[in-house]
């Protein structure tokens, strides 16, 4: 069975260390990370902003953010096509998201890097990426990003798996 | 749950379950986060860059 990102497990290694590094990135640098669902909430894709840099996007919403993560994670890291929105890394939304990749059936399965897709049924209303250790890394509102108990609300639906 | 096929187990035995991977940040009380905004929707969606 193909990993969701057609990747190696030693690259799926790798690609877990960026999105963790990413996560810390902007955990350090919560208070110069804005939250905004405007047009320039791709802008950690569009401007090409690298973990591997120190870099990251000063706005943001949820899938936004999440998307950039997993674009240096899987597409400039190793040229992974666009397997979280399919969208070639241009958009994307919980919408999308939650129709690409492979579901986590099981909590214990539950990886770094999977996505956390929260809401009462498609397109769903907030994700977050899941760190392990039951935590998630969320960026919904100007007051985050936050790392947060995964079920820090009441209405998570389901996990994905792109890596 | 039923409408997909449940193949995060046959990744599994390669990849255990990551530990806290973000262990040196402490996680916000629940009190400290404020509601999520919501997503941007279909309308970010095509609103691209």
């Amino acid at each position: 069975m193909p990993s969701a990102s057609g990747l190696s497990e030693h690259h799926r290694s790798v690609a877990r260390s960026l999105i963790v590094q990413g996560c810390q990135l902007l955990l350090e640098h919560a208070g110069a990370v804005h939250y905004s669902q405007g047009p320039n909430r791709w802008e950690g894709i569009s401007h090409g902003l690298l973990i591997s840099h120190g870099q990251y996007p000063k706005h943001g919403d949820c899938s936004s953010t999440a998307t950039w993560l997993l674009w240096n994670a899987l597409h400039h890291a190793f040229s992974v096509r666009d397997v979280v929105n399919g969208t070639d890394w241009r958009a994307g939304y919980t919408g999308t998201i939650a129709t690409h990749g492979k579901r986590v059936a099981h909590d214990s399965n539950i990886k770094v890097g999977d996505l956390v897709l929260y809401g009462r049924g498609w397109p769903y209303e907030h994700v977050a990426v899941a760190l392990g250790g039951g935590k998630v890394f969320s960026h919904g509102s100007e007051a985050g990003p936050f790392k947060l108990a995964i079920d820090y609300r009441p209405d998570r639906a389901q996990v994905r798996r792109f890596i | 749950m039923t409408d997909e096929p449940r193949d995060d187990d046959e990744l599994a035995p390669d990849e255990p379950g990551d530990p806290d991977a973000l262990s040196g940040f402490k996680s916000a009380a629940p009190e400290d986060v404020p509601p999520d905004e919501g997503d941007a929707g279909e309308a970010g969606h095509h609103a691209v860059r």
